[in-house]
């Protein structure tokens, strides 16, 4: 019965064993190289990626008092979510880096977070995966020490996500007020939901999940993170977390309280519209390429809430494809730059990508890849994912929401060609210095990057993957 | 009805250390007198039989968290009066606030007092069983993954507060005992071969 109980946490237990032996092997050890850590880090996280493969073919179950549950979404989200991870942490893999040790051991406790996140329950074990996630967070944008905008950038965000938290939390306890249980299954099945009081608390818990999201009205922590966190930690911070959320708001929005689907998609519909106006309306008048990034990344979020508001099969697959899509361009824009940026000029703007094409000519194509695909231009991933969630709201009579949503891309292409024309177009006599090393950084971004057209060349196995998940978990409800 | 002289002496000195913990100039005497709060709390728990939780109590807040304030307070030198000077402006604000609540907590006590009917048999329950043994129970059996994770959340709080707090300085001299230790006499001692003096 224990094994049984631990054999179906495989993945968790792996993650949380690594988190020992790195904090051993880091302290105990000597001079230990860096290489041997990240090669420790990527063995672990491809055994656990692996032991969720193998746990797929465990039949759903309630374990741990039904605090915890195994079933083929949160599997799925989990494999997701690793091989994102192993994505960060090799493009974060740059020779003659200084980065300390510890911000990858706070990455994979960031992980552990976002796993358990995946699988909780209860509404206590969501908040402590939640905090997992959210601490590590604090930690990694706080890992730049040396720089005043990081520390400013950190305070700022430990600020606001202690008091989203609390926002969070306080919704949590009107839902336990009120149904008088922590167990979502049992919360789900009480007849009690249709009272003032839980419209409050669903409307602080979507705040909090909104905050984890980065979307609008709580995104100001977004730009400022990005920019002041080193670009190992915004590589991380812009990807694998909104996974995690992604698992919350379902777990707790779609399965527990889908009976309140009415209240609680007019508020991410809103925060999704909203941000997907903000974000790519402030994103135009940035000048650095990080900032211009995370306002970018609030309008993705934005598509991903929109849909996600439709609340039925498709809409949530379409959000979905449209997150994993986001991943992976946000992994292979942030690790592109990593490459360009070097220790003491940390703060790429647009003016430093004039003619990267002559000095870097391939990084050059890969970012116009990125870009390309971030506009949504076909055939790259970003116009699948687009026209999906495009699709489904006209589908399902959002027409104007859809509208709106394609007056914004046409807006936003603005600033990512504009990234296209410096590249290419501009010319400077002060080039970044090619250091032309391949090395496992620059292999994996470019890894990334290509994918991102092999994908969108053939992009049916993720739409049906995504649509096989989400439709499996609307059925155990 | 010594039960009830025990725990009206106790509410009185509660209620004394929390005014003076707002009415104290001095912060040092405002920290203790929340610390003789933080007691006399524990001791009404003791009343009601939560004898885990009165002396966690202790043991955290007086033991843990006031040692920390009274570190802060000592060593930041803060001068409360200074501090305190805008009381006035918001103590209209402040009083309003606090009768609003009060006001609550007795509409909540007089109207509904039977919704707390439901704590008597909680109390009465917990007469009979060691209330230590059943808060380990719980954690250990049916909690034991959200005490795991929360360990984990504690393992983590240290590793960054010491990765962002812990640095070596250069020009600082300052003894590693591993060094000392592992010190080698065939690194430090080299053996000369001295002519004699008088050849």
């Amino acid at each position: 019965m224990t094994f049984h109980i631990i054999g179906s946490i495989l993945p968790e237990v792996t993650i949380a064993i690594a988190i020992c032996v790195v904090i051993l092997v880091n302290s105990l050890i000597r001079s230990v190289s860096a290489a041997f850590i990240h090669s420790m880090i990527l063995f672990f996280l491809s055994v656990a990626l692996f032991l969720s493969f193998v746990s797929l073919e465990i039949p759903n179950s309630n374990i741990f008092n039904g605090h915890y549950v195994i079933d083929s979404f949160g599997t799925n989200l989990k494999i997701i979510a690793l091989i994102a991870s192993i994505l960060v942490h090799l493009a974060s893999l740059k020779s003659k880096n200084n980065i300390k040790n510890e911000i990858f051991l706070i990455q994979l406790f960031a992980t552990l977070g976002v796993l358990i996140l995946c699988s909780a329950h209860n509404l206590l074990t969501v908040y402590l995966g939640l905090e997992t996630l959210t601490l590590s967070m604090y930690g990694m944008v706080a890992s730049n020490r040396n720089s005043i905008e990081a520390t400013e950038s950190a305070m700022k965000f430990f600020i606001l996500g202690a008091i989203a938290s609390a926002i969070f939390l306080y919704g949590l306890s009107i839902v336990y007020g009120v149904t008088g249980t922590l167990s979502l299954e049992l919360i789900k099945e009480s007849n009690l939901l249709d009272g003032l009081e839980m419209r409050i608390a669903v409307a602080f818990i979507a705040c909090g999940v909104i905050f984890k999201f980065g979307a609008f009205p709580f995104h100001s922590w977004v730009p400022d993170s990005y920019q002041g966190s080193n670009t190992t930690a915004a590589i991380y911070i812009s990807s694998v977390p909104k996974i995690g959320a992604f698992a919350l708001i379902s777990r707790l929005f779609l399965d527990s309280l889908n009976v309140m689907s009415e209240f609680w998609s007019i508020l991410i519909l809103s925060a999704g519209l909203l941000s997907i106006i903000i974000g790519n309306l402030i994103a135009l008048m940035q000048i650095n390429l990080r900032r211009m990034l995370a306002y970018s990344a609030i309008g993705h979020i934005g598509f991903v809430l929109l849909s996600f508001s439709i609340v039925n099969d498709g809409g949530i697959s379409a959000s979905m494809t449209y997150l994993l899509m986001y991943i992976l361009m946000t992994i292979s824009a942030f690790a592109l730059i990593e490459s360009i940026s070097s220790e003491d000029h940390q703060h790429i703007e647009l003016s430093d990508l004039k003619g990267l094409n002559n000095s870097h000519p391939l990084i050059a194509f890969m970012l116009l890849f990125c870009m390309f695909s971030m506009v949504g231009i076909p055939p790259f991933i970003g116009f699948y994912a687009k026209w999906i969630v495009l699709s489904e709201l006209v589908n399902n009579g959002m027409l104007w929401f859809a509208i709106v949503g394609i007056i914004m891309s046409v807006i936003a292409a603005y600033y990512y060609l504009r990234v296209v024309w410096f590249m290419y177009f501009e010319k400077t006599d002060q080039p970044i210095e090619n250091k032309g090393m391949m090395n496992t950084h620059s292999i994996t971004s470019i890894f990334v990057s290509v994918m991102l057209l092999l994908i969108g060349l053939y992009p049916n196995p993720i739409i049906d993957y995504t649509r096989i998940i989400i439709s499996s978990f609307l059925l155990i409800d | 009805m010594l039960l009830e002289v025990i725990f009206y002496a106790f509410a009185s000195v509660l209620i004394c250390a929390s005014l003076g913990v707002i009415l104290f100039k001095n912060p040092v005497y405002s920290a203790v007198s929340l610390i003789l709060a933080f007691i006399t709390t524990g001791l009404l728990w003791l009343l009601l039989e939560a004898e885990f939780l009165a002396i966690v109590l202790v043991l955290v807040y007086v033991g843990a968290v006031m040692v920390l304030f009274l570190f802060v307070i000592m060593m930041l030198n803060i001068h409360a009066e200074e501090e305190r000077s805008g009381f006035t402006n918001i103590a209209p604000i402040a009083i309003f606030l606090g009768l609003v609540v009060a006001a609550e907590l007795i509409a909540l006590y007089w109207i509904q007092s039977d919704q707390f009917s439901g704590l008597e048999s909680i109390s009465n329950s917990a007469l009979s069983v060691d209330n230590t043994l059943l808060l380990g129970t719980e954690l250990f059996t049916k909690y034991i993954l959200s005490f795991e994770i929360a360990g984990f959340i504690l393992l983590l709080a240290i590793i960054v507060s010491i990765s962002l707090t812990l640095r070596a300085r250069k020009n600082v001299k300052k003894q590693v005992a591993r060094d000392q230790i592992s010190a080698d006499p065939k690194q430090r001692l080299r053996m000369v071969d001295i002519k004699r003096g008088l050849d």
